[in-house]
């Protein structure tokens, strides 16, 4: 039993309405409402103390909420948090390893500890290795891993049940550049598999590389939230930066008379800092227009529309 | 319900085995019984003695008991007050709770490993207590005694230190609160015992009650390892036997800390009826 998104028609697996939850008279949650559809990669956007590990940590069932429901493919979370166990897997942002034990003893203890029989580990084990490229590493000390490898460890071990959602908290803090881009992989591969990923990060530009869908929260309140092109596209005005063979002054009024453009401004490095009001096919006529008027157009690039989005939305909330 | 405690069993015990402080415990432990079990032949000059009476060997068997369940009550809470602190400290305790496993799980399958391992630890000592076999006066049927008593004990200490590693955050401090409860159970119900008589004699009463030493894990040793102490007990303690009503007693208290130590590892442990709906609008 799961609701179905209007706009896309895909099924919601998860469903999270008012939920509220205080520390003390500190309100962490203020009625938060989340839909993550099946198959997605949803990101979860905040500055700290926003709410996002609070958020995840009731999902996770490690954390009491004061308020509000939650449903995971039918099964009520909060009242009935063992049976929601077995549908999501969670990696908390702050995660300790058993480092007395080898990789696959690590990754077969969680699976008894789901429940898995024997047999079913022992099929489970290599492919959660190869998913996560850490083959060759079975009989390995978690201890000897290095950071990363032990980040993706415990997004093995996160998936050893074959959960339908997986809940990462801040995955990639404290990974390098190269392990950041093997997470993404990791992440297309599971949402290519049919798991719906909710992921929290403060890295806005990695969010918009891998999510499909992307909620914005602030001060314990959802205050935006729906597909990364949407939350970005539907704004006013975006910003383009256009780079152009030479020297960009020359051409600035040119860029400013074409329609949609409310400004056009020398950026560092040779580049041209465009305000545009439009959508993706407005923008594709921009392209022809500058073209069509003899502007040496190098690249037009919308680098940036999740992080603008998000700090228009959050303008003057954050404290 | 316990789905998951072999489990949980077998990767503590794995990581006792593989620990540094499992062989250091072992050593030690083995060492001062050696230590004791050599010092009581000495002064007691039983080793040079081939005449020795059989009484020197139940001397000797007294002495390794009562050193063997004074270590126990001193290592238990080493195996045990890690059980969940060391899971947060270690910061595994969400990864391991947000699991299919139950509280009732995890915590049984803690107590289970240190419990094993500390019975392991008292029966790698039975070599020597049966040196007392060598001089005599002390049947197979009490040495069972003695060990079933301090297998209780190591129950009890476990579970204890256990409830105290789930209600306090760090181990070491899990640590110290056992401690002082297992000192507490030792020497302060001896000393509101002598209290007590001291209340009861100028009071004229004639027969002590011996309660607080009913609540003593010494106590129900003294009975099945000195020959002659059980009848002395039934004469002279008004509830009867101290093995019966202190096992009792130290099983109670060990189902009670098991029942603290589940509730205090649930993460939601205070949801129970008590999530209530957002208030709606007009």
């Amino acid at each position: 039993m799961t609701g179905t998104d209007v706009a896309t028609g895909a099924a919601a697996l998860l469903e999270v309405s008012s939920l509220v939850k205080r520390y003390g008279r500190v309100p962490a949650l203020t009625g938060v409402d989340l839909r993550v559809r099946e198959g997605s990669i949803h990101g979860l956007v905040g500055t700290n103390g926003a709410g996002k590990t609070t958020l995840l940590r009731i999902l996770a069932t490690v954390l009491r909420a004061d308020a509000g429901t939650v449903r995971l493919a039918g099964v009520d979370v909060l009242s009935r948090p063992r049976e929601a166990r077995a549908l999501f897997g969670f990696m908390p942002d702050f995660f300790g390893v058993y480092e007395d034990l080898s990789v696959a003893e690590y990754l077969d203890f969680f699976g008894a500890a789901y429940g898995l029989d024997a047999g079913s580990r022992g099929e489970r084990i290599p492919e959660l290795l190869a998913l996560t490229h850490l083959e060759g590493k079975a009989d390995s000390d978690v201890q000897a891993l290095s950071r990363g490898m032990q980040q993706r460890l415990c997004l093995a071990r996160a998936l050893v049940h074959r959960p339908a959602l997986l809940l990462l908290d801040e995955p990639a803090s404290g990974l390098d550049p190269r392990g950041r881009a093997e997470l993404r992989d990791i992440l297309k591969d599971l949402a290519a598999r049919g798991v719906a990923v909710l992921i929290s990060s403060h890295i806005l530009t990695e969010l918009a590389d891998v999510c499909t869908e992307v909620t914005i929260i602030e001060q314990g309140r959802v205050i935006a939230s729906g597909p990364v092109e949407g939350i970005g596209g539907a704004r006013r005005i975006r910003t383009l930066v256009a780079r152009l063979a030479g020297d960009p002054a020359p051409w600035l009024e040119i860029i400013a008379a074409q329609p949609g453009v409310e400004r056009a401004e020398s950026a560092p490095g040779g580049a041209v800092e465009i305000g545009f009001a439009g959508d993706l096919t407005a923008q594709t006529s921009l392209v022809a227009a500058l073209v069509g008027a003899g502007v040496p157009l190098a690249a037009l690039e919308a680098p940036r529309a999740l992080e603008e989005a998000y700090f228009e939305s959050t303008q003057g909330l954050v404290t | 319900m316990f789905g998951g405690v072999g489990a949980l069993l077998g990767r503590e015990l794995k990581g006792q085995v593989r620990s540094r402080r499992a062989p250091a415990t072992l050593t030690i432990y083995l060492a001062l019984m050696v230590v004791v079990l050599l010092g009581s032949l000495l002064v007691s000059g039983a080793a040079s003695d081939y005449g020795a009476s059989a009484s020197s060997g139940q001397t000797l068997f007294i002495i390794l008991a009562m050193t063997q369940t004074a270590l126990i009550l001193l290592l238990g809470p080493v195996f045990a007050a890690g059980a969940l602190a060391g899971e947060r400290e270690r910061q595994t305790f969400d990864t391991l709770v947000s699991t299919r496993m139950s509280s009732a799980g995890i915590v049984f399958g803690k107590v289970s490993a240190a419990v094993v391992f500390m019975v392991l630890l008292a029966t790698s000592s039975l070599p020597l207590m049966a040196l007392a076999y060598v001089y005599g006066g002390v049947g197979p049927g009490t040495l069972f005694a003695v060990y079933a008593w301090d297998v209780l004990l190591i129950v009890w200490v476990t579970a204890l230190a256990t409830a105290c590693s789930s209600l306090v955050g760090r181990t070491i401090w899990a640590a110290v609160v056992t401690y002082v409860l297992v000192f507490l159970s030792v020497f302060m119900t001896g000393f509101l015992e002598v209290v007590l008589q001291a209340l009861r004699s100028s009071g004229g009463a004639d027969q002590p009650s011996l309660f607080f030493l009913y609540l003593n894990p010494f106590a129900g040793l003294w009975e099945l390892a000195i020959p002659g102490a059980r009848e002395e007990i039934a004469d002279a303690a008004r509830f009867g036997s101290f093995v019966v009503w202190g096992g009792l007693w130290h099983a109670v208290v060990s189902a009670v800390s098991l029942g603290l130590a589940v509730w205090a590892a649930s993460p939601l442990r205070r949801l129970s009826g008590r999530r209530r709906s957002l208030p709606t609008g007009p």
